[in-house]
C-alpha cells in the first residue's frame, strides 16, 4: 500500500497507508488526519482540502483540471505547489507522497 | 445517536455520483468506523431520543435508558414534505433523504423505465439528471410555473429548464398530481391536475424538508420552523445547542434568521457550537453557501439575495458558463449564483464578506478578470 505523509501547520508529521483509487482527500479523512476539512465531501466545490505538495512531487501527479486549476486561483494562501487533495488519486507510484496542509484548515 | 442503522455518512451524493453508480458506499463514510472509538466518541445508532429533561439535563431514549449530559447538541436535520396523493400505496411513493431511501431510488432507475418527479427543485433536478444518465425517461412536475423558484433567481429557473429539457427531461410547470393509478400495487399512472395521465413506474417526490424539531418544540425551546438559536449555535437554554437543518439562525451578513439546508452550514454551526462549549473564539462568520452538480454542470451559489435590488449577468449562459451577481442598492455584492464559473463564485464569496461594491459594467464584462474587478471595486471602495 502506498503511503502518504501530511505534515500539519504546526509541523507535526503522520504518515498512514492510503487505498490505490481513494483520493488523497479520502486517505486524510479515513486517518483522521487533522488540517483538511474537506467540507463538500469531493465534489471540487469549496477548496478546503487545500494541500501544498512537496516540490519534487509536483510534475508526478499529472495535469489538474480547469476546475481545479479556477478553484485554486482564488482559493486563500495559495502557493504553486497548491493541490487540492480530493482531486489527487493516490496510486501506486504516489507511495512516499508528502503533502502540508495549511494553517487556515487548521 | 442517530435513528439511522448506520453511522453518518454523506447526504449531497445520494442524488448525484452514488446514485449515479460512480462512487460506493465506503466513499460515503463521514469518517470510518474506528475514528469514533479512537476518538472517544460512543457512537449509538438506531438509537432515538424520546424526550429531553433540561431541568435535569438528561435525554430519554428509546431504549427506556436515560443519559446525562453537561451540553446537549440537537443535530436532529430534517425530514422530507410529505405530500397526499389520492390512491397512493405508500411503497410506490419514493423520497430522498437517507441512504435508505437512495437504495430504494437506485434499485428502481433501470434503463428504460419511466420515472415521473415530484418538485422542480435541487432534489428533483440532481435525481432527474441522474435517472437520464442511467437511461430512464424522466418527467419533473413542479407546482410553480418556473423551476428552483424557492432558491434561485428567474434567469438561472429558465437557464436549468433548457439544459435539463435538451437532455431529454420532460417538465410540467404550473402543475400538481391528483392521484395515482396503481395496477396489482404497482404503480401504472401518474395523474396530473389538467387530467393528463402520466404512465410511469418510479415516482419520486422532492418537495422541500420539514425540520425535525419535536423533540426540542416538547423541551419547550423556542421553534419558528426551526429551533432558533443564536449565532454560537446556542439555544435559549446555555446547555442546549442546536445545530444544521433542524435550525433556523442569524447571518451576520443578512438582516433576519435563516433556516438553510446545507452541509457548508451544519459544518459552520458545528464550529460555532464545538468553539462555545470548549471556551475557543468563534470561526469567523461565513457567508452561506451551497452547490449542486446536473449533467456536466457545476452549480455554486455564495450567499443570499437578500435586500438585492438588481442583477449583473457575467459570461454567457448559452455556453453554459456564466454567473448571476445579486447586488444591494449600494453595489455590493450579496449573492452569486455561478455555473461552470468556479473564479466568479469563489471571488464573489470574498466580495459578499468584504462589502466590496462593484463597478457594474466591469463586472459585467468577462474579458475582465474576477480578479482586476475586485481590485479596481477596492480601489474605488476600500472597506
Amino acid at each position: 500500500m502506498p503511503r502518504i505523509t501530511f505534515i500539519a501547520a504546526d509541523g507535526v508529521e503522520r504518515t498512514v497507508e492510503a487505498k490505490i483509487g481513494d483520493s488523497v482527500m479520502q486517505t486524510a479523512i479515513k486517518n483522521a488526519v487533522p488540517g483538511i476539512d474537506a467540507d463538500c465531501g469531493g465534489a471540487c466545490a469549496c477548496a478546503t482540502c487545500h494541500v501544498f505538495v512537496h516540490s519534487s512531487w509536483m510534475p508526478r501527479l499529472g495535469e489538474m483540471t480547469a476546475m481545479e486549476t479556477s478553484m485554486l486561483d482564488f482559493a486563500q494562501g495559495v502557493q504553486p505547489t497548491s493541490r487540492l487533495s480530493c482531486q489527487i488519486e493516490v496510486t501506486e507510484s504516489l507511495d512516499g507522497l508528502i503533502v502540508s496542509t495549511p494553517e487556515s484548515q487548521h | 445517536m442517530g435513528e439511522e442503522p448506520v453511522p453518518p455518512y454523506q447526504r449531497p451524493p445520494l442524488s448525484k455520483a452514488w446514485l449515479k453508480g460512480e462512487v460506493d458506499q465506503a466513499a460515503l463514510e463521514l469518517r470510518p468506523s474506528s475514528f469514533y472509538s479512537q476518538n472517544d466518541i460512543d457512537l449509538r445508532v438506531q438509537t432515538t431520543a424520546e424526550a429531553i429533561d433540561r431541568s435535569g439535563q438528561t435525554v430519554r431514549l428509546s431504549s427506556g435508558t436515560a443519559l446525562e449530559y453537561d451540553w446537549l447538541i440537537l443535530a436532529t436535520g430534517a425530514r422530507a414534505r410529505r405530500v397526499p396523493f389520492a390512491g397512493a400505496a405508500s411503497n410506490t411513493v419514493l423520497e430522498l433523504r437517507t441512504a435508505a431511501d437512495a437504495e430504494r431510488l437506485k434499485e428502481s432507475l433501470r434503463a428504460g423505465r419511466r420515472a415521473v418527479i415530484v418538485g422542480g427543485g435541487y432534489i428533483g433536478l440532481e435525481a432527474a439528471a441522474s435517472a437520464r444518465a442511467l437511461g430512464v425517461e424522466v418527467t419533473v412536475i413542479e407546482r410553480e410555473t418556473r423551476l428552483l423558484a424557492r432558491v434561485a433567481c428567474e434567469t438561472l429557473s429558465t437557464f436549468f429548464e433548457r439544459y435539463h429539457r435538451g437532455r431529454g427531461v420532460d417538465f410540467r410547470l404550473g402543475h400538481f398530481v391528483t392521484s395515482l393509478q396503481h395496477d396489482n400495487g404497482r404503480l401504472t399512472e401518474v395523474i396530473v391536475d389538467d387530467g393528463e395521465r402520466l404512465p410511469a413506474d418510479v415516482l419520486l417526490v422532492g418537495v422541500g424538508a420539514v425540520p425535525n424539531e419535536e423533540l426540542a418544540l416538547a423541551a419547550g425551546l423556542p421553534c419558528r420552523d426551526g429551533v432558533l438559536v443564536d449565532s454560537l449555535a446556542r439555544t435559549v437554554d446555555p446547555r442546549v445547542y442546536a445545530i444544521g437543518d433542524c435550525t433556523r439562525r442569524p447571518l451576520p451578513l443578512y438582516d433576519g434568521h435563516f433556516r438553510l439546508e446545507s452541509v457548508p452550514n451544519a459544518i459552520e454551526q458545528a464550529k460555532q457550537a464545538a468553539a462555545a462549549i470548549c471556551g475557543r473564539t468563534a470561526p469567523a462568520p461565513e457567508p452561506p453557501w451551497f452547490w449542486s452538480d446536473q449533467f456536466d454542470l457545476k452549480l455554486q451559489i455564495a450567499g443570499l439575495p437578500v435586500n438585492a435590488t438588481q442583477t449583473v449577468v457575467r459570461g454567457d449562459p448559452q455556453a453554459a458558463r456564466f454567473a448571476i451577481f445579486h447586488l444591494g442598492a449600494d453595489a455590493t455584492v450579496r449573492a452569486v449564483e455561478a455555473v461552470n464559473s468556479p473564479p466568479e463564485f469563489m471571488m464573489g464569496r470574498q466580495m459578499i464578506v468584504a462589502r466590496t461594491q462593484v463597478a457594474i459594467e466591469r463586472l459585467r464584462d468577462p474579458r475582465i478578470s474576477m480578479r482586476e474587478v475586485a481590485r479596481q471595486a477596492r480601489k474605488s471602495c476600500p472597506v
